[in-house]
């Protein structure tokens, strides 16, 4: 277990270092001077507007070759820095940090939310292939990933803030927990409604191709009862793909997040990164796109893990 | 926008059939399929209606600030906009970029994918080494986040969201080629053909092009559809193609607002059926052909 | 050109959720109000009880603001744009000046009328030789902390500003006798607690109309605070955005970025404001729409011409306009080959359906200038009879064009960058529409704010991949001078805001000249002769001037909007709830 674990820790570096080299690259490359682009050019005429500029520069170190950057930033990145925004005057870990729970609470509730639906879906559909259940099911499961996210959005919106009243429009509810709640319902609603679908598929097809193995077939075959076909190994089996899956879709889900967040003026991430790109407020950038990469990595890491732990093929195979 | 071609089964368990011609059977297995057939038609519908569109519609870019806002009428079957433009020649014409992005990225991300996946499957070692960790990084990265980014330096047009697309999404089916790629060159006939000083390289991808087909094109499906659905969210979060050109994406994002969701239904409803039911199509059939590829996971229940 | 607001464009794409509307507000930072007699003007369309009495409007809803209901509330809830800093020494969003208009003092600002009015300033008086302005601060002011303001906090907030190396202001508000020697500049002096002096290095008729125009941000901040900082710790305090110390009818409680700014009511405040606190929310358009339906938002300056209509039909909404101080632009690269003979650029704006667009994409919320010079500077520095009246006039665009020569095959490029805005993306396309109308064959090019200023940059192969952009510039009401930093030969992009690269050498002299003599009677015929020019040689070609809409609860009063929508919170501590 030990070799593996330090066989797959040795591949998750070099990942890691290709991310940090590779945002760092991209967003070096983004046209327009970050500094300059925040200042309205009629202010900066003159002597004066020169040496606010350079000032500028001077304090975001923004002065030194690039290759001096990247290796101060890294430097900084060891001692828990990610920078300081230019845009926002403030350090990277304390923008990125206020809004992670934000942005936590709604993917993670959303997929919590959409799990729990659609692994018994899933499974129902996979037991009844074919049935009037399955389809239904599937075709509901590819509707709501069918329909843009923003549009769900403002249609729930309309319909449930505007028209029932039933719900908060928008915004993050400040006055304790159930206003919180209260206002989550709508954002978790809609995302979790697109994750369904994928969820969905993915469980009856890992189902399937368990039910399909010569064990289950066998126990069914004996006369073992659906139910505990079911309980006993379907699950079981088809809970690491699905798992690995989750895992894997982080990077998407984060797109989906960056919608539904400005949509219902959710407070998280996605507004701050979003600005980051067309400020070019580069720390904030890379510092995003480095936490959620290895958000990725880390938990993959553990997954497999976890998995080679279960099944000790897996380290010898590795 | 979330879904992922990453988390669907491509029926990449099963065993590469080599030496089988299971085209017939496949279409046999997926005709029985109603879904799949039905999103066949539509799709061959809606692909054909907007190849027809300079025949059936009116100028999609004919700006009319007399007839601003209308609804449907006969002069214009699905109203106008704000800029008194035909919705329905918009729709029309919109249908066309959305589908271009949809298969142009679907087609180059597996092209790239099988080139890649090729490569690193046959030559192994460092190549190997590196395919695989590149497939990592490039799939750590949030990736709307980076197609942004993307359009924001090479220009927001078809061929930067296309290419982009492709760049950030080839890890998947790469992959898949290059699981399979392995597998094959393990087998005793592609050994056989190398000590016989036949090249390996193209006996591998002889035997690996029939059966990555169908895995490849289930990919391809989902990745069209993905595509599309991600051009709409470009266009909302303003980043979408420059006007007056229409996707639907562009079309539906513009009819983003309380008031037109109230009033103005024939803005919203035509360009949000289309992306719903074309993603649907796709979908289905995809399902269909992995269904009818993968006889494992088909012929059962 | 005249106007270009950089924060504005920026606005664009940041609150890119908020933005929808043409005539949602942006900068702080450029400024002045609607100038001419026009502006200004207040024009209430009345929340009417008419037409849609359906179960929209007649649910009272759960939230603590109740449309319609008698009780007022505590909390008055509004919305704010985005902004990335409260620090009044750097730049920032749309909403700060929403902020800070309601918790610090500007020493002197502009009302809705355009007349400087004071603030922390009772009075003031210029010297005959319009080099010495004298100021007699409020003696009845209290710092949120209890300490008094005086002479000291305005000394040391003015040398600040004037402070290159740390305020982006030290420019625009430039031009004190001794500025950059020392910390505190010759030419600013506090004679006692009461007064604050100001002396100008030479003849400089417009600098207080400049100072009143950023009033709500060149905010007065305390002395006996901040007075021990560096230059470099003003930069990158945390304290503006933490725990600032204020001087207004509310104070300042906390900041959630990308949420609300929280506020109470400061009770050293002379006149105790109405509401016990203020809630200023960051929304997405139609959330806020939908909570000022609901009654859960009391105030939006940001709405969207096209819900203007629907808003109207509610019991418990009412709508406020305001001319615009911004208008909308066309501005030209008048280096490109093809647009330099100025005959084009008239064809131009012949060829332009402006009432068309007006009346169709703003639902007429917008004024349109047919001498393109109106509503630039006060009404005294504009020629009644221009050389010019551009009428929408095709068959005159397409004399012009072939007089100068022009080449059908010419393809020009518009850059746009207004992002997801409908408003902009509907009339790039009339406009395209337009000109293709007259021969004149447009691309739209769609990008961001900093992809622009790579392409106006003085590199010409940059510079050639672009004929025109479409920005929200800041209208110049309060000084006809204010409009030079856009048309001067030294002032070319990056060292200036001249992205045109128009360049005329007689229109220079006149800018000058109108600095030279301090009386509007003879300053007049020297700006008669410069709008003159402009308005025969269309640097840019001003599209409309879109009006600020507000839409409030009807049973909010004293709110009195200005052209610039995020200041509307200038008089905040005026507004009660009338049940």
């Amino acid at each position: 277990m030990g070799r593996y674990m330090t066989r797959r820790l040795m591949t998750a570096i070099p990942v890691v270092a290709g991310i940090m080299l590779l945002s760092f690259l991209l967003v070096q490359s983004m046209p327009g001077d970050p500094l300059r682009m925040l200042v309205p050019p009629d202010l900066l005429q003159g002597p004066e507007g020169e040496a606010f500029l350079e000032a500028q520069r001077e304090r975001f170190g923004l002065n030194d070759p690039v290759i001096i950057q990247f290796f101060h930033w890294v430097g900084e990145l060891f001692q828990g820095n990610l920078g300081f925004s230019f845009h926002l005057g403030a350090p990277v870990t304390e923008i990125l940090g206020d809004r992670a729970g934000p942005t936590l609470i709604l993917m993670g509730g959303s997929m919590i939310v959409a799990l729990t639906l659609a692994v018994p879906v899933g499974l129902m559909a996979a037991l009844r292939r074919n049935s009037a259940f399955d389809y239904t099911a599937s075709a509901v499961g590819m509707s709501v990933i069918a329909i843009p996210s923003f549009f769900t959005a403002l249609a729930a919106i309309y319909i449930f803030g505007v028209k029932l009243r039933w719900l908060p429009p928008g915004g993050m509810g400040q006055d304790g927990f159930g206003d919180f709640l209260i206002h989550a319902i709508m954002p978790i609603g809609v995302l979790s409604a697109a994750l369904f679908g994928p969820y969905m598929r993915y469980t009856r097809q890992s189902a399937l191709e368990v039910l399909n193995e010569p064990y289950i077939t066998a126990a069914r075959a004996r006369g073992a009862s659906r139910r505990l076909v079911v309980g006993k190994h379907t699950l079981k089996n088809a809970a690491i793909p699905i798992a690995t899956v989750t895992i894997v879709q982080i990077p998407l889900l984060v797109g989906g997040a960056i919608v539904i967040e400005t949509m219902f003026s959710w407070p998280g991430t996605g507004l701050v990164v979003f600005n980051a790109i067309t400020t070019r407020d580069f720390p904030v950038i890379i510092g995003f796109t480095l936490v959620v990469a290895l958000i990725v990595v880390v938990s993959q890491l553990f997954l497999d893990l976890f998995i080679a732990w279960l099944d000790p093929r897996v380290r010898i195979e590795g | 926008m979330v879904t992922d071609v990453a988390m669907e089964p491509l029926g990449l368990e099963a065993e590469p059939s080599v030496g089988q011609s299971p085209s017939s059977r496949a279409w046999r297995r997926f005709r029985r399929n109603k879904l799949a057939i039905g999103g066949l038609f539509f799709l061959t519908l809606v692909t054909v209606m907007s190849i027809l569109a300079p025949w059936i519609a009116q100028d999609p870019n004919a700006v009319d600030l007399s007839v601003v806002l209308q609804p449907p009428s006969t002069e214009h079957w699905l109203g106008t906009d704000q800029a008194g433009r035909d919705v329905f020649a918009r729709v029309l014409y919109g249908g066309r970029v959305s589908l271009l992005i949809g298969f142009a990225s679907a087609i180059s991300t597996v092209f790239i994918g099988l080139v890649f996946g090729t490569i690193a499957g046959y030559r192994g070692g460092v190549f190997d080494w590196i395919f695989m960790r590149l497939v990592e990084v490039v799939l750590s990265f949030p990736t709307l986040v980076l197609i942004i980014f993307f359009v924001t330096r090479f220009g927001r047009n078809v061929t930067t969201i296309v290419l982009v697309m492709a760049l950030f999404q080839w890890p998947i089916s790469g992959r898949l080629v290059r699981n399979m790629t392995v597998a094959i060159k393990e087998q005793e006939f592609v050994q056989a053909a190398r000590a016989f000083g036949a090249r390996g390289l193209h006996t591998t991808v002889r035997h690996l092009i029939p059966a990555a087909i169908g895995p490849l094109t289930v990919a391809g499906t989902l990745l069209a559809a993905q595509a599309i659905l991600i051009e709409s969210a470009l266009s909302f979060l303003g980043f979408g193609l420059s006007p007056p050109t229409a996707s639907w994406g562009s079309i539906l994002n513009e009819a983003q607002n309380l008031t037109i969701l109230e009033t103005m239904p024939w803005l919203w409803i035509p360009p949000g059926l289309l992306i719903t039911l074309t993603v649907l199509s796709i979908n289905f059939v995809g399902d269909g052909l992995r269904d009818a590829l993968d006889p494992r996971t088909s012929e059962m229940s | 050109m005249r106007n270009l607001n950089f924060k504005r464009w920026a606005g664009l794409l940041l609150a890119l959720a908020m933005v929808v509307a043409a005539c949602s507000g942006e900068t702080a930072e450029t400024t002045t109000t609607a100038g001419g007699d026009g502006g200004g003007t207040t024009t209430t369309s009345g929340g009417g009880g008419g037409g849609d009495d359906g179960d929209t409007t007649t649910t009272t809803s759960s939230g603590d603001g109740d449309g319609g209901s008698a009780t007022a509330p505590d909390t008055l809830n509004i919305q704010v744009g985005e902004f990335s800093t409260l620090n009044p020494f750097l730049s920032s969003g749309i909403g700060r000046g929403t902020v800070t208009a309601a918790i610090y003092q500007p020493l002197v600002f502009l009302d809705p009328n355009n007349e400087i009015r004071g603030g922390a300033a009772e009075s003031w008086e210029i010297s005959d030789d319009g080099l010495t302005i004298t100021f007699n601060l409020r003696q009845d002011l209290v710092w949120s902390d209890g300490e008094p303001f005086t002479s000291e906090d305005v000394l040391w907030t003015m040398s600040k500003m004037l402070t290159a190396e740390l305020s982006q202001w030290a420019n625009r508000i430039g031009g004190v006798l001794g500025q950059g020697e020392g910390d505190i500049p010759e030419g600013l002096t506090a004679p006692d607690d009461y007064t604050f002096v100001v002396q100008l290095a030479g003849s400089n008729p417009p600098w207080l109309s400049i100072l009143a125009a950023q009033g709500f941000v060149i905010s007065m901040l305390p002395e006996h605070i901040l007075g021990g900082l560096s230059n470099e710790e003003l930069a990158t305090s945390e304290y503006f955005n933490d725990e600032p110390v204020t001087l207004g009818p509310y104070k300042f409680v906390r900041w959630e970025r990308d949420q609300f700014v929280e506020l109470e009511a400061d009770p050293n405040w002379p006149t105790p404001p109405a509401f016990q606190k203020v809630t200023m929310s960051l929304l997405q358009t139609d959330v806020a729409t939908a909570q000022l339906e609901t009654g859960d938002l009391h105030l939006t300056a940001q709405v969207a011409p096209i819900d203007v209509a629907r808003l109207e039909g509610l019991d418990n909404v009412e709508i406020q306009t305001v001319t615009g101080v911004w208008p909308e632009v066309l501005q030209f690269f008048v280096d490109t080959p093809a647009l330099q003979d100025p005959r084009v650029r008239q064809a131009m704006a012949f060829a332009l359906d402006l009432e068309g667009l007006c009346s169709e994409v703003l639902a007429g919320y917008c004024a349109v200038t047919r001498d393109q010079v109106r509503l630039l500077a006060p009404a005294w520095a504009i020629p009644d009879d221009v050389p010019i009246q551009y009428e929408y006039n095709p068959e005159r665009a397409i004399e012009l064009l072939e007089e100068a020569g022009w080449d059908p095959s010419t393809r020009l490029t518009m850059v746009n960058i207004g992002g997801d805005d409908r408003v902009r993306s509907t009339e790039s396309v009339i406009i395209q529409a337009n000109f293709a109308a007259v021969g004149i064959g447009m691309d739209i090019l769609s990008t961001d704010v900093g992809t622009l200023l790579e392409i106006g940059g003085r590199d010409p192969a940059r510079r050639s991949e672009a004929a025109m952009f479409i920005n929200r510039g800041a209208h110049f009401a309060a000084d006809p001078n204010q409009v030079s930093p856009y048309n001067s030969c030294d002032t070319f992009f990056p060292n200036g805001a001249n992205l045109s690269f128009y360049c005329r050498e007689d229109l220079d002299a006149l800018w000058a000249a109108g600095l030279e003599v301090a009386s509007p009677e003879e300053r007049a015929p020297i700006y008669h002769e410069a709008f003159s020019i402009l308005n025969e040689d269309i640097d840019s070609l001003i599209l409309y001037w879109p009006e600020t809409i507000v839409a409030q609860a009807t049973d909010l009063a004293g709110v009195q909007p200005v052209g610039q929508p995020e200041h509307v919170t200038w008089n905040i501590g005026d507004w009660t709830w009338e049940g």
